[in-house]
């Protein structure tokens, strides 16, 4: 090998000292690179290209590719064959993935499903909710909080906007009176037997070994004694206060709403459905302490998608811009959790609990547009007036469609 | 017995036959580590989401110790370069050492002669190379021992935050390809400090320490630990154990006859810097799985 070779082998050792320089080079620009955020591909991009140069300059000088017999060129040829056979197997086999993993497919097909919805239901309402079910039923989120919605109250309550589900909340300063709104959701007809998830959980202890007397069942759903409905979002849509600024950090401080907490519990979402303000932080709890994702899928916020792997006990997020509808949140790992959020401009809604009991407080006297809503059975609407000081009841009665 | 084309070049492949057997090894590590790559690209592609390396796992991140790996790259690339150091002092010694023989055999120009007699002459030359591959090798070693402490101490501190491969597909796949790259390296110490010492010369040195030391009392402790334990089963298998004392000192005396360590360069010096190398071109594809693990593992986002 060395024969006659002395004088290479010395200018190789020159060599070999620029490439371990540019190795070194190399190193700290990978790191570097890593700071600069070019997107997930990019980032591979650029990861791999400079890992490959690396690699070729170990390659060629250091295990003296740079001039190495034919054989061992064949050799390392079929090998590259071989690998690359290797890697896209690995690729190709994801190709046919499911619809979850692609993002920007999960927006198209909502997009494509919201548009055949509004060509569907312009005038039909009551469709509209059942084809919810249908969905419900399906893979993909309900599309109860997707733009359709949004869409169809905006043209009926604001026409003059375009619908983008974006209302004026900036201007004018939060005014509150002390007028009440409250009253009873509930349920009529036969009340429909939810299922039990037991046997879906059973593949995970850490969800079906929170519930040992009783079985889990689906809380899609929920009505209490004497037919009062629980997880109805009641909320003001029209009236006196909408279209002024109101603060999420003044009206917790005030005590008007709640410190917003949704848990993960048997994996269930507690609460099922969560209703907050624009802006308002919300910690999201693993009380399960198995692995589970944060999923939510907003019409105008970014969409949001987080690992809670089972040492992550709690994080906090925060959603900046109102929505005119809940939206599903979802956790991808165990399929039957499912809750909604409802991001809003202004402090005056309530969740009803097994109750059924709902209350509206701190309003100016005026005249009101009430929504009441939920997940499953669509929404009811009710004007109400209230006189300062006094309080206003309004019933809603819920029936399956 | 000979083994063929140790030095020189097998007609058609062109190459010494260990460089075309290392190569071929290596060609099949391609494919294990391409499968465990392989592994990653379904594992990932396939989630529906992904770990960050670099970020804490309190925020949702895998929280992998990226200075310290990147502190392992500078590691591995360092030793790279002294394996190859190692090798070309070899190479380059044994090179002068022909020039200088060759010289005296055939003196063009005495002056010439005496000039490079006075220098150095071949032995000198051939104890000085060693010398200079010994403090590369050393280096290599060295190096590579701090690269294991250091994962050692990132292992340490996953388990002691209860991350285990179990935790996340991440970290199974972080765990086995990390893993697996580690065992290369331990494979790498064992063989390059085979070839650092004069291991027939340190264990011929030794053989009194061992065989009449070492070896009996290993027996007796053995032998004491089975009277203890209850019994004459001592007496049944005295005959084994003198047996055993008897293959163990047969075994240990062939393998100190076999095993030259760097002593091979006093014997075949060729073949000496063929193993070198070798040895070197194990090293640096060790060196360049790292080079592609450290982005992929530490580096890229998640999702």
């Amino acid at each position: 090998m060395s024969e006659g070779h002395i004088h290479d082998v010395s200018q190789d050792v020159k060599k070999y000292l620029y490439v371990f320089l540019a190795l070194a080079v190399l190193t700290v620009v990978t790191v570097g690179i890593s700071y600069i955020d070019f997107g997930l591909s990019g980032s591979i991009v650029v990861a791999l290209i400079v890992a490959t140069v690396k690699g070729s300059l170990v390659a060629f000088y250091f295990m003296h590719l740079n001039h190495e017999k034919k054989s061992i060129y064949q050799l390392l040829g079929l090998t590259a064959v071989c690998f690359l056979i290797l890697v896209f197997i690995a690729l190709g086999a994801t190709s046919n993935k499911h619809p979850y993993h692609d993002n920007e497919d999960e927006h198209r097909f909502q997009k494509e499903y919201n548009e055949s919805l509004t060509h569907l239901h312009e005038h039909e309402q009551h469709e509209e909710v059942h084809e919810q079910d249908n969905a419900h039923s399906s893979d993909f989120t309900a599309p109860v909080g997707s733009p359709i919605g949004a869409y169809w109250r905006n043209k009926v309550f604001n026409p003059q906007q375009d619908g983008d589900g974006t209302s004026d909340t900036s201007s004018g300063d939060a005014i509150y009176g002390t007028s009440v709104i409250s009253g009873l959701v509930t349920f009529e007809g036969k009340i429909p037997r939810m299922k039990s998830l037991m046997e879906e959980m059973s593949a995970d202890i850490g969800c079906y070994g929170k519930y040992t007397t009783t079985d889990p069942i689906s809380d899609t759903v929920v009505v209490g004694p004497s037919n009062t409905l629980a997880n109805v979002l009641v909320r003001i849509t029209e009236g006196p206060p909408i279209g002024r600024a109101y603060k999420a950090t003044d009206e917790i401080s005030a005590g008007r709403i709640q410190v917003a907490i949704l848990d993960q519990y048997g994996c269930m979402y507690k609460p099922h459905i969560l209703a907050v303000m624009a802006g308002q932080e919300i910690t999201i709890k693993n009380s399960d302490g198995i692995m589970h994702n944060v999923h939510a899928i907003p019409t105008i916020n970014s969409e949001f998608n987080k690992a809670m792997p089972k040492m992550t006990k709690k994080i906090d997020y925060t959603f900046q811009e109102e929505e005119q509808d809940p939206f599903p949140i979802k956790c991808d790992v165990h399929p039957w959790m499912g809750g909604y959020v409802s991001v809003l401009p202004h402090p005056f809604f309530s969740l009803t609990a097994l109750n059924g009991k709902f209350e509206i407080k701190n309003l100016p006297a005026g005249t009101y547009l009430l929504e009441a809503w939920h997940e499953k059975l669509g929404s009811l609407t009710s004007t109400v007036e209230v006189r300062e000081g006094e309080i206003s009841e309004s019933n809603f009665s819920f029936s399956k469609l | 017995m000979q083994i063929p084309y140790t030095v020189e070049s097998r007609p058609d492949t062109g190459v010494y036959n260990g460089k075309m057997g290392i190569w071929l090894f290596l060609a099949s590590e391609v494919m294990l580590f391409g499968g465990l790559f392989s592994t990653y690209i379904l594992l990932r592609t396939g989630a529906v989401s992904w770990l960050e390396g670099s970020v804490p796992v309190e925020q949702g991140g895998a929280g992998l110790n990226v200075p310290l790996a990147t502190f392992n790259t500078f590691i591995l690339i360092a030793s790279s370069v002294t394996i190859v150091m190692a090798w070309a002092s070899l190479a380059i010694g044994r090179a002068r050492e022909k020039e200088i023989a060759h010289l005296e055999l055939e003196p063009k120009d005495i002056q010439e002669r005496i000039t490079v007699s006075a220098l150095s002459n071949p032995q000198k030359i051939r104890a000085e190379s060693l010398k200079k591959f010994q403090f590369y090798m050393g280096l290599t070693i060295l190096f590579s021992l701090l690269f294991l402490v250091a994962k050692a101490y990132e292992y340490n501190y996953k388990f002691s935050h209860g991350i285990y491969p179990k935790t996340h597909n991440f970290y199974a796949i972080y765990f086995t390809l990390t893993g697996l790259h580690g065992l290369h390296i331990i494979g790498g110490v064992l063989v390059n400090g085979y070839f650092l010492l004069p291991w027939k010369t340190l264990l011929t040195r030794f053989w009194v320490i061992i065989y009449y030391l070492i070896i009996p009392v290993v027996l007796i402790a053995l032998c004491a630990f089975l009277i203890y334990s209850g019994s004459g089963v001592i007496f049944a298998i005295s005959p084994i154990i003198l047996y055993i004392f008897l293959l163990v000192s047969g075994l240990v005396k062939t393998f100190v006859s076999a095993i030259p360590g760097c002593q091979m360069w006093e014997t075949e010096p060729d073949r000496f810097i063929n193993r070198i190398e070798c040895a070197g071109l194990y090293w640096h594809f060790v060196d360049l799985v790292w080079i592609f693990l450290f982005p992929v593992l530490y580096l890229l986002p998640g999702s």
